[in-house]
């Protein structure tokens, strides 16, 4: 009770700030993406039940999970960033709490009570923006045909759903990050875990790619017309769900190295500290773009399906498939551009008393701006470098065949262009706030 | 009156690329340039900068306009370095001006009125991006606190003001390592702040702003989150090692300790200068 009364009388006394609106963004945009992407699968599955015996509905509702189950990581992501924006910007007051008496349990209870207030106001802003946008996304063509509106218009029951599930993200995510920072009366420190190599993590990636080996072996001795079509599309959902998982697990360590060989052939102060910045926390780099350069390979090879058009019945189904996978590539474009900018924003607010002394000892903003957009750049130059690198490659025996019909691929490109410009720009927006942290009275 | 003196005489030499090029000022100011060495060997018998002197006259600074406006200093003047070098505590209480005056004089603030001279150019008169790269190339700052990156490790931190000036990463590199095992941290260059102990972040704070070999070096309570023990050896470190280089130190402070321990001691109260005394005791940098 007394947590309470003393999180409302701070609440009335501090209003508003800077990394209360950050969260609140992120919150609003992890909510605006749940619901769109449960709108689109319940959409799709909806098509499927009216008629169980349409081919192209039934793939295209199982397509419609995996494109779920891609997304789902970066809206977790984003919630996550958003409840430890909350936490670690009240460490001042949290540590002044504790020292005048308060007990653990009081001021994590206000903790939970900040991140609750802005997850709520995040998610009514989302279920806003979910509403404005739905208008937009009915007008892509699935099944031959654009939505109707209300197609792609949660029940108020789902939106419930989608709200509690945020809603549960933001409570075990910030009961968890209480859990990761140690609340004393001389102050508040994050229990930060590196993302070096480390035994468990070598070992959870042996034992993923042996169940990736026995499972294709198992596969492999399947007879052909053993497997029902949807039969084979949740084994490749299983398959690709493991494949994330690979990915999450080598992903941070991958950002790791290459910002190791950043940082040590590095001949400027600004790719110093960006590498060294990658290398204090190469999971929040991946995080940003993790999901999009998993979402930029699914996106490629799904453009490429475009090149069996015409082939007996499947042209719709490869339509729509290329739809969603560019629609897949824009969502994880646009969370990885609100997780990069919520996440420098606050990594900028946080730095901000040593970015002011760099600045009184005579290192510009401007140097600082760019060692920000360098610690984007490396990431995203590398892994979604990469990601459309590989999958070009695994184009390339098509290329005959996609001479006549490259629309799908170049749309592919263009998407990816405009997501990685995405991430950068909101980077940049960010850097803005070098100039008011660096200030000096 | 003592004016204090170094033992040894100022070593001109030529401006070292290491360094850059010379900051307009030091063109200005002749062969002002004084490298340091690049390896740990020779770290300990670095040449010296040429003694620059710092001037200023009737400086005011307000903050905030109109009627809710503070007057921070009212018609300060001020010199240091102008018979040698030498290291100036300036005390007061709080809001008295001290640290309005350090930021003034080190060309972070621009003052209202009144004129900053250093190497025949007025610092209140550059513009932002001039003095910032005059604060780089030509002082050295030494904070309480916060002035270390917590990502770079204790070398890199170091290396930091030569990289910015173009150096290269090989030679800011040695340099760096070299500066530090001079301070007594020489098996700590992998190690981040985070890892240090409070008096050993101050001294990789102390290598970071003498590496450039800076002809001022200015110091906003660079022992006040120290223990006793600790702030001592941290300040004999800083006086001696600015002023064997032939640079002059201002230090901003509450404590009376770290007053005595410089040759001379300025105090301020609601912005103006009420005593400016020299010490008669040798500065701790003297003994050497």
């Amino acid at each position: 009770m007394i947590a309470v009364k003393l999180w409302g009388r701070f609440l009335r006394s501090t209003g508003l700030r800077a990394t209360d609106v950050l969260a609140i963004v992120a919150f609003a945009f992890a909510t605006a993406a749940a619901l769109l992407v449960g709108g689109g699968i319940l959409a799709f599955w909806n098509r499927t039940l009216a008629d169980p015996s349409d081919y192209v509905s039934n793939n295209t509702a199982v397509l419609s999970l995996v494109a779920g189950a891609l997304l789902l990581p970066a809206i977790w992501t984003l919630s996550q960033s958003a409840v430890r924006l909350a936490i670690t910007r009240r460490d001042a007051r949290l540590a002044a709490l504790r020292l005048v008496g308060a007990t653990r349990g009081q001021v994590a209870g206000m903790t939970v009570l900040d991140t609750l207030l802005q997850t709520v106001s995040g998610v009514v802003l989302g279920i806003g923006l979910y509403y404005a946008l739905v208008p937009a996304v009915s007008l892509l063509p699935f099944g031959g045909a654009a939505f109707a509106g209300q197609e792609l218009l949660l029940p108020i029951g789902y939106v419930g759903l989608v709200v509690a599930a945020v809603l549960s993200i933001a409570l075990v995510s910030a009961i968890s990050s209480l859990v990761a920072v140690s609340l004393s009366p001389l102050g508040v420190a994050q229990r930060t875990k590196g993302a070096k190599p480390n035994l468990i993590r070598i070992a959870l990636l042996v034992v993923v790619a042996g169940v990736w080996i026995a499972v294709t072996q198992f596969a492999g001795l399947v007879p052909a017309n053993f497997m029902t079509e949807q039969g084979w599309m949740i084994f490749m959902l299983v398959m690709m769900t493991m494949m994330g998982v690979a990915i999450a697990v080598i992903g941070p360590l991958v950002v790791w190295f290459i910002a190791f060989l950043f940082a040590a052939g590095a001949r400027s102060a600004q790719t110093l500290i960006a590498a060294r910045t990658i290398l204090d926390d190469p999971r929040s780099s991946f995080n940003t773009v993790g999901p999009l350069a998993l979402g930029v390979m699914a996106g490629g090879l799904a453009s490429l399906a475009s090149m069996f058009n015409g082939v007996e019945d499947g042209d719709q189904m490869l339509t729509d498939l290329t739809i969603g996978a560019m629609l897949t590539v824009a969502i994880a474009g646009v969370l990885g551009a609100v997780f990069a900018g919520v996440s420098q924003s606050a990594r900028i607010l946080d730095r901000g008393d040593a970015f002011r002394s760099q600045h009184l000892m005579g290192m510009e903003t401007g140097v600082l701006v760019s060692s920000t957009m360098r610690g984007a750049v490396i990431p995203v130059a590398t892994l979604i470098g990469t990601s459309v690198a590989g999958t070009l490659l695994l184009m390339l025996p098509f290329m005959g065949f996609l001479a006549g019909n490259a629309t799908p691929v170049l749309v592919w490109l263009g998407i990816v262009v405009a997501a990685v410009a995405l991430i950068m720009l909101a980077t940049w927006i960010s850097t803005l706030l070098l100039p008011r942290v660096t200030r000096v009275a | 009156m003592n004016d204090f003196q170094t033992s040894a005489q100022p070593q001109p030499a030529a401006a070292h690329p290491a360094y850059g090029n010379p900051s307009p000022a030091q063109q200005n100011a002749g062969p002002v340039q004084n490298p340091l060495v690049a390896d740990t060997a020779d770290i300990q018998h670095m040449p010296r900068v040429t003694p620059s002197a710092l001037q200023a006259r009737g400086l005011e600074l307000y903050y905030g306009k109109g009627g809710a406006s503070t007057h921070a200093l009212r018609g300060v003047d001020f010199a240091v370095g102008q018979h040698g070098p030498e290291a100036v505590a300036v005390m007061g209480p709080s809001g008295s001006g001290k640290s309005s005056l350090l930021h003034v004089l080190a060309g972070i603030l621009t003052p209202n009125n009144g004129s900053v001279m250093w190497r025949d150019e007025d610092i209140a008169m550059m513009k932002d991006g001039a003095r910032t790269r005059l604060r780089r190339s030509d002082f050295g700052f030494v904070f309480q606190s916060g002035q270390l990156l917590p990502e770079l490790s204790a070398a890199e931190n170091v290396m930091i003001p030569m990289l910015l000036a173009k150096t290269p990463r090989a030679q800011a590199q040695r340099r760096a390592q070299g500066m530090l095992h001079a301070l007594g941290l020489g098996g700590m260059f992998d190690k981040r702040p985070g890892q240090l102990s409070g008096g050993q972040a101050q001294r990789v704070a102390i290598a970071r702003a003498l590496v450039t070999g800076p002809g001022l070096v200015f110091a906003d309570e660079p022992t006040g989150a120290l223990d006793q023990a600790t702030g001592a050896s941290v300040l004999q470190l800083l006086t001696h090692q600015t002023l064997s280089r032939g640079a002059s130190l201002v230090v901003v402070t509450h404590d009376p300790a770290v007053a005595r321990a410089c040759t001379r001691t300025v105090r301020l109260e609601d912005g103006i200068i009420v005593s400016d005394a020299r010490h008669d005791q040798q500065p701790v940098g003297a003994a050497r």
